[in-house]
């Protein structure tokens, strides 16, 4: 069978319908907050042993690439982040959102994402096998400077005080020890409690920190949750289309650090959309603006997002090694099939399966064009016109199940709320839930890399040699430096031409 | 920009709150005997101890109101109430079941979120519509989506 | 007239379906209706992976399905410590796993012991193995020891967490080979093989899963009593002098309110699944191992077994006093 085959193999009307029916499943999973990708693939894993593998592949790549888009809605409407590689799209979706704004940065969102799985899927196409390299470039030293990386995001985005936001982000570092730690296995800071020995999930703890503080607002005064400008004005597509080419560069570059990131295994969709961010902030012209509601932060966290799905699915079709935790279900969903990963998947005459999933992936993302504009035009239609007497608790309850949904337990529910009045109370006096919640959700990977690194670090006698003389690991330690530094740099220049220009006046 | 500045009380508060919290943790790490246990964690609560102290020490000696600190204009009974019911209802559900729960849950929330006055055809709508909502939930977690969700035998 | 009809009817409405629950109870074929299959895992964890291997045979041979949840926390002790909440009808049942079960009550108070844990059946287990790149410079464990005697404690090893059965086993082996190592542990064996394909540790305490998953891995030694029939050719480690047979052991729990006849039904249950000659070939290609000890005295000597064997290695190991 040649390239082309394949492609008609994709194209059957079987495996379209299968692709629509699993992007719209998944948009609505992922705007739940609590329904997750995993969750929704792991439903479906006894369905997907009665069909052809590339057709079940195509169904939970589809269904996979969905649910990441779905995210963003609960992040622009609801400043709670679907999943948590949606992080990154509250910081400047809800401020949109809250503006006005809501229709187009749902509209720029759908853009956003098509284009990053446009991009994440031509990789897994090319470039598979060689680019699968780079999950075993990554060790633990590496993947610790890149949790530090995301955390230095912390100080550019407290929006006031820095000190308190570093000191929310310790806080949130803090809350995830707590529990059995992962690598060392030992039960820490339960302070003999069994129902911490599970610790704080973290997709709880964010909707927690996120939404509940919005909800407690909500219910104290009769004003509406979004501001709602006078006359409709549909999906503001063209608008949309307009800001997107602007900046297309942007969305280039979010989108190959969303594949690149999406490639290692031990990093996932949180940590790719939030380097995204960073780089798009650093990189752009209107620094100052993001984290107001910036078009450009919500393009940059929204496509790299969505292109982690072709990213891990490079690691996880080429070495066997889960790119996702969605990946880790259709990897053992595989298994059972039969299926053996491995480089010879993506030879000629081989390759059939991989081949028909990749084109059907491209298939699946462009159906979210069409799906998620609409989709998206219902859901803020949804929110702006439902009554708040009924919003609330719709809302309320929505966290509620959703939490339970995780892991099926209660406690996780009680966990969420106790930390959303605290969020809300902190929130109050200054310390903003973002910083931590990036704490929360890079420091596990961070501890895990640490401890790694220390280990191996000292059996082979040097310890910051381990830390610091690593290639990979000086690049990013250079990346941390500037977008440390840059912000104070760049307003000094510019204080420093403006300073010139007036005096050459 | 006011002209006087104020001390940020809240805020030293709340810091002295974070050094206990931390002292806390670093008490209960002679728990552990791994160093892989308490290392990481042991840090983080050094560092959040200094960046504390650091922090109250800068407002003590030069007073800087946090002007980001937001408003919360608005009745906070009514916010207290929404924690307080959506607590509750956690703490309810393995009782009543998921649904019954639901249905309190959302009778309560809906009443805490009005501030329009009640007529008999909105009143009918709402449950109608709340009603819809908590069966619609239950029946896409527990039944499309597997989850096993509590239960009791009538519902 | 009309009400006390309805009445009656209401009552003889009731009564056929009580005659009928209660034969039903005891009359007809367990299961009647779809079981609830308890991971105490993450989705796509190795626990949930090969409960999915088990699925589609489960269905095959009773006609019922079996639908996996998942209750993730605290390495497995959150749903564990909850197991005897659940209603005993046999329609609930949990994954259990060794060491865990039994290391877990005996290091800290977890909220469950292991004897309150009521087993009917251990179905397979994934022996420990020294694993090494395919162009490791290592082709045999004597390689590998004679490299570590020269360089004490610089030989590092990936694995599971501490406590898992890769760490036992790496203890055990050091004490056994007179030889020091560094263990380097990882959230799963997942990102512990990723560590060793990348290079960044010297071999591997895997399990015989691995090489079949990740391609570009070889094993030098495997920890059980014969060689494993998909690896012919990897010598066990009592065929060379070190006495050690150990591996994480998966089997399924139920509620301790659950009647005997039901525990024995499902014991018999998943004993005919693992009886399938397809799915014996099955597991076996995976690089699994099959165990064959269903609820009874089976059940009862091979856990009294494991548990001494567990907590003798883990008082070696450090882990428990």
């Amino acid at each position: 069978m040649s390239g082309f085959d394949f492609f008609l193999a994709a194209i059957s009307p079987y495996h379209i319908s299968i692709a629509l029916g699993g992007v719209i499943a998944g948009t609505v999973i992922g705007a739940l907050p609590g329904l997750t990708a995993t969750m929704a693939i792991a439903v479906l894993v006894p369905l997907t042993f009665s069909m052809e593998p590339a057709s079940a592949l195509i169904l939970m790549g589809a269904i996979y690439t969905g649910a990441i888009y779905g995210g963003a809605y609960s992040a622009i409407l609801l400043k709670t982040p679907g999943t948590p590689s949606a992080i990154a799209t509250t910081f400047d979706g809800y401020p949109m959102a809250k503006r006005g704004d809501g229709d187009l940065a749902v509209t720029l969102a759908c853009l956003s994402s098509v284009v990053g799985g446009l991009i994440g899927a031509a990789f897994l196409l090319g470039l598979a096998p060689p680019l699968a390299n780079i999950a075993l470039a990554f060790g633990p030293v590496e993947y610790f400077w890149l949790a530090i990386f995301g955390l230095s995001l912390i100080s550019a985005l407290s929006e006031g005080h820095l000190l308190k936001s570093l000191i929310g982000g310790t806080f949130g570092m803090l809350l995830t020890t707590i529990g059995v730690a992962e690598v060392s296995a030992d039960i820490r800071y339960t302070f003999g409690s069994h129902t911490l020995i599970g610790g704080i999930e973290p997709v709880s703890a964010l909707i927690g920190l996120y939404c509940v503080p919005v909800l407690i607002d909500l219910v104290a005064t009769p004003g509406r949750h979004l501001k709602v400008t006078a006359e409709t004005r549909g999906f503001r597509l063209p608008e949309a289309l307009r800001l997107a080419w602007r900046h297309k560069i942007n969305l280039v570059r979010s989108s190959v650090i969303g594949t690149l990131v999406g490639i290692l295994p031990g990093a996932g969709g949180s940590i790719a959309g939030l380097v995204a961010y960073s780089e798009a902030r650093r990189s752009s012209k209107r620094t100052e603006h993001f984290g107001t509601g910036e078009p450009e932060g919500l393009e940059a966290s929204e496509s790299a997002n969505n292109a982690t799905v072709g990213g891990g699915f490079i690691p996880t079709l080429v070495l066997g090694i889960p790119g996702t935790p969605p990946d880790a279900v259709i990897l053992g969903a595989l298994l059972v099939q039969g299926i053996r990963t491995g480089p010879k998947l993506f030879l000629e005459g081989e390759g059939s399966i991989v081949y028909t999933f990749i084109y059907g992936l491209f298939i699946a993302t462009l159906l979210m064009l069409p799906t998620g504009l609409l989709i998206g035009r219902y859901a803020y239609r949804f929110i702006i016109t439902f009554p708040k007497a009924l919003l609330v608790p719709t809302v309320a309850f929505m966290t509620i199940i959703g939490t339970y949904a995780i892991r099926n337990n209660m406690s996780d529910v009680v966990i969420m709320i106790a930390l959303g009045a605290v969020g809300w109370i902190l929130d109050r006096y200054g310390f903003k839930p973002s910083p931590i919640v990036l704490g929360l959700i890079l420091s596990r990977i961070a501890e895990q890399g640490f401890v790694q690194g220390w280990t191996i670090g000292t059996a082979r006698g040097d310890v910051l040699a381990e830390f610091f003389a690593r290639p990979i690991s000086m690049g990013i330690i250079v990346f941390i430096a500037v977008s440390l530094f840059y912000p104070v740099i760049a307003k000094r220049w510019r204080l420093y031409e403006e300073a010139k220009n007036a005096r050459e006046n | 920009m006011p002209a006087k500045t104020e001390r940020d009380t809240p805020g030293i508060v709340l810091a002295a709150g974070f050094i206990l919290i931390a002292a806390v943790f670093l008490y209960d790490s002679r728990n552990l005997l791994d160093p892989d246990s308490y290392v990481f964690p042991a840090a983080i609560c050094v560092v959040m101890i200094t960046l504390s102290i650091v922090f109250i020490v800068i407002n003590l000696v030069k007073p800087q109101p946090d002007r980001e600190a937001s408003q919360s204009p608005g009745s906070t009974a009514r916010r207290v109430s929404l924690v307080v019911v959506m607590l509750a209802s956690a703490f309810v559900m393995p009782y009543t079941g998921f649904v019954l729960a639901g249905f309190g849950v959302f009778a309560a929330l809906t009443m805490l979120a009005m501030f329009e006055p009640w007529n008999p055809k909105r009143a009918a709508l709402y449950a109608g519509v709340g009603v819809a909502i908590v069966i619609g939930f239950y029946v896409t977690f527990a039944k499309v989506f597997l989850v096993p969700l509590p239960e009791t035998p009538f519902l | 007239m009309k009400i006390f009809g309805k009445i009656a009817l209401t009552t003889a409405a009731a009564a056929v379906a009580l005659t009928f629950g209660l034969a039903g109870a005891a009359l007809a074929e367990f299961p009647e209706k779809p079981v609830n299959y308890i991971i105490a895992f993450k989705p796509g964890g190795e626990s949930d992976v090969t409960a999915r291997f088990q699925q589609p045979f489960y269905k095959k041979i009773f006609g019922q399905d079996l639908v996996m949840s998942y209750k993730d926390g605290g390495g497995g002790a959150v749903a564990w410590a909850q197991l005897n909440t659940i209603a005993g009808d046999g329609y609930t049942i949990m994954g259990t796993n060794l060491p865990h079960i039994v290391l877990q009550p005996a290091q800290k108070d977890v909220g469950y012991t292991t004897d309150e844990m009521t087993n009917i059946h251990m179905f397979h287990y994934t022996p420990d193995a020294i694993v090494v790149k395919d162009d490791s410079e290592f082709k045999t464990v004597k390689d590998l020891i004679d490299f570590a005697k020269a360089n004490p404690g610089k030989v590092t090893l990936s694995g599971s967490a501490k406590g898992s059965s890769n760490h036992l086993a790496q203890v055990t082996f050091d004490r056994l080979a007179g030889v020091k190592t560094t263990y380097v542990a990882f959230a799963g064996t997942a990102p512990s093989s990723t560590a060793l394909l990348g290079g960044q540790v010297t071999a591997s305490w895997g399990y015989t899963t691995v090489p079949p998953q990740y391609a570009g891995t070889r094993m030098l030694a495997v920890a059980m009593e014969k060689r494993h029939p998909n690896f012919p050719d990897v010598p066990t480690f009592k065929e060379l002098g070190f006495d050690m047979v150990s591996g994480a052991y998966r089997g399924i729990a139920v509620p301790k309110s659950t009647p005997e006849e039901i525990r024995v039904k499902l014991g018999q249950m998943f004993q005919k699944i693992n009886d399938d000659p397809a799915f014996i070939k099955q597991m076996e290609d995976n690089g699994f191992a099959m165990v064959n000890a269903p609820y009874g005295p089976e059940l009862t000597k091979f856990m009294t077994k494991m548990k001494g064997e567990i907590l003798t290695s883990a008082k070696e190991a450090g882990l428990i006093k």
